[in-house]
């Protein structure tokens, strides 16, 4: 485990300084000003903090791994890792889908699916606390806080 | 100060805001009873609720569920032998063993009240320490506003294991407080062309992302989900006896005075607070080599203890607008989200004064409710914790996405969430805490405004940073802090080697 997070801390630090530099640059093109700070010394000053930030990691991982570590990803649990990855995608259609088709015929789906997902056995109990629930977000939402969730299709 | 007191006890005791106390309370006395969700996770599923009532209605609400989160951690800890929260993680020590003596409603009983009082201690040093506080900070000046942020972004970055990463969290947080239009200039920062982007990345996707929607990516991840616990132990009596009460008193008052120091120091909580003050009870009390097997005050140190902390980790977050913990840094951003700016202002501009008040006595009041949803609720715990978590992840799920839909009936703040989620999610698994993020965000326009205005009084002097005292003092303060957590790291590395 502690070989995949050096790995990890490995990366993170040389994204980390390429994106605190790249960002510098860019706050670099803001106009600044000639009492104060600037729209742009802010970032800049964040920036090279996180640069320094990065580059401290960045040696650290090197000087503890006695060079650059290999990625061990066989210590990762595979099977839950890949459970996490139907989540987040789950998650994002279910996103993706709420405005086209509503948020009253996705949202059930999306919970009996992730029940089901998450291995929940009752399946006429999960479709059931599936739909009360929706059903009753949706009455809060609307009649409660005058919130108005996509309709899609019924709409 | 005492009329502005009564005032607020009469605010609070109005029907709605009454019920959003006890609404909150209950709250999070279930959240906090269940492993896996903590108080912030339940104070992010709320926020859409916040949003639509009044400010010292949403405020009784989270501090009810802060102190019911708070006491909720003990109820799987005592029968299940899981904490709810790491606040209740010394908890079990003591409470679990009672369990298996056949004393579950014992257990729970003296946890209720344990936390009532060392909640009821920190509820008045609360109002009496907060106001003075408060007087000293309103002399601050825009320099130690500036070092103040830094302070509390140094503080929280350097509690976790590794304070480099904690920085690297902080800073990515103010980096992205200055995404959108800059107030000042009116020129577009980091936005790259997207016109959503222009308002910047607003704080409640975000902090849906990363308290509450993270939290349901890592426990699959983990595969830790629970179809719901067997805690189908009798509970029996739950009213504490004369000698169980006369046994927690002295080690519960205890208990609630060193939360309350603990919870001052901004960065600390109640997981560090209940160990100690568990040990300090093993010391005073007569059958110190006793602890372990299920003794009073060994559940009644660290229960009072862990809400001695709620009042405690309130001060600096009302009076310098600095939290005191994560739960405190997600309820300052949702102070924020609702337009209250948590600082030494509150106490002199007549709004803030009544909202100050209100959680002043609010905090007095919700230990009443608290104890009462205790001792009530304790009969039913144990279905509290046959909830499965197969069915409650999918539906925290479900409320982060409607949740960060509610934010301003927009699908990109639930893109916004998702994206942070998923940033979450690698944070947690990589070492990197969620806090110092959350902090630096809701920090970053703090800083930058204030770092602006100190300039600007100085003719860009940045020696003003040096030559006003608090400022000094706060800055040196940051280096200290950084220096000593970054040498413990090392040292901590080298022994686990």
């Amino acid at each position: 485990m502690k070989d995949t997070k050096k790995a990890a801390d490995f990366i993170i630090s040389i994204i980390l300084i390429a994106l605190s530099a790249f960002l510098y640059m860019t706050a670099d093109k803001m106009p600044g000003a000639t009492k104060g700070i600037g729209p742009g010394d802010y970032p800049k000053f964040i920036c090279t903090i996180l640069f320094i930030l990065g580059v401290i990691q960045l040696i650290s991982v090197v000087v503890s791994c006695k060079g650059i570590p290999l990625i061990a990803f066989k210590e990762i649990n595979r099977k839950f890792l890949l459970r996490a990855l139907i989540m987040v995608v789950a998650t994002f259609a279910y996103y993706k889908l709420m405005k086209p088709i509503g948020y009253l015929l996705t949202t059930p789906f999306f919970l009996f699916g992730s029940f089901m997902l998450f291995g929940y056995k009752k399946k006429v109990k999960g479709a059931v606390i599936a739909i009360i629930f929706t059903v009753v977000v949706y009455l809060l939402f609307t009649k409660v806080f005058m919130i108005f969730l996509p309709r899609g299709i019924l709409g | 100060m005492f009329a502005n007191l009564i005032a607020g006890f009469i605010n609070v005791l109005q029907p709605f805001n009454f019920l959003m106390a006890v609404f909150g309370t209950v709250a999070g006395v279930v959240i906090g009873a269940l492993p896996g969700l903590s108080g912030s996770t339940g104070i992010i599923l709320l926020l859409p609720l916040v949003y639509k009532i009044d400010a010292s209605a949403a405020l009784l609400l989270l501090c009810g569920l802060f102190c019911g989160s708070m006491y909720g951690g003990s109820i799987s800890a005592i029968l299940l032998n899981t904490p709810g929260t790491p606040s209740a993680t010394a908890t079990l020590l003591d409470g679990y063993p009672m369990t298996q003596n056949g004393d579950a409603g014992r257990a729970l009983g003296i946890s209720a009240v344990s936390s009532f009082i060392g909640g009821l201690v920190s509820a008045i040093c609360l109002a009496l320490i907060a106001p003075q506080l408060a007087k000293v900070a309103l002399s601050f000046t825009s320099p130690d506003f500036f070092a103040l942020s830094i302070f509390g972004l140094s503080i929280m970055a350097s509690t976790g294991k590794d304070t480099v990463k904690g920085l690297i969290a902080g800073f990515i947080g103010l980096l992205i407080s200055t995404v959108g239009v800059d107030q000042v200039a009116g020129i577009d920062r980091f936005t790259f062309g997207n016109v959503r982007l222009m308002r910047g990345l607003q704080l409640l996707p975000v902090l849906i992302g990363v308290f509450a929607l993270s939290e349901v990516f890592t426990i699959v991840q983990k595969g830790g989900e629970r179809e719901g616990a067997a805690a189908s132990q009798r509970v029996g009596r739950v009213i504490p006896t004369k000698a169980d009460f006369s046994a927690l008193l002295v080690s519960a008052i205890v208990g609630g005075l060193i939360g309350v120091f603990i919870g001052i120091i901004p960065g600390t909580g109640g997981a560090i607070s209940c160990f100690l003050a568990y040990q300090v009870a093993k010391k005073i009390s007569k059958r110190g080599d006793q602890f372990g097997t299920g003794v009073p005050e060994g559940i009644a140190a660290p229960e009072a203890s862990n809400n001695g902390t709620t009042g405690g980790a309130l001060i600096p977050m009302l009076c310098l607008g600095v939290p005191g913990d994560t739960v405190t840094s997600v309820m300052l951003g949702a102070l924020t989200l609702i337009g209250v700016r948590p600082g030494p202002q509150m106490f002199v501009e007549p709004e803030g004064i009544t909202i100050v008040y209100a959680i002043l006595a609010g905090m007095i009041i919700i230990q009443f409710i608290m104890l009462l949803t205790g001792l009530g609720c304790a009969k039913v715990s144990p279905s509290i914790l046959k909830i499965p978590q197969t069915v409650l992840l999918p539906i925290i799920a479900a409320l982060c996405i409607v949740g960060a839909f509610s934010n301003s009936n927009n699908l990109f703040d639930v893109l916004i969430a998702i994206c942070f989620g998923i940033l979450g999610f690698g944070m947690k698994k990589f070492g990197y805490p969620g806090a110092p993020l959350v902090l630096g965000i809701v920090l970053g326009p703090i800083a930058e405004s204030n770092l602006n205005r100190a300039l600007i009084l100085s003719e860009n002097s940045w020696s003003t940073f040096v030559t006003h005292p608090i400022s000094c003092v706060f800055l040196i303060l940051s280096l200290v802090i950084i220096v000593f957590s970054v040498i413990k790291n090392i040292k901590d590395k080298k022994e686990s080697r």
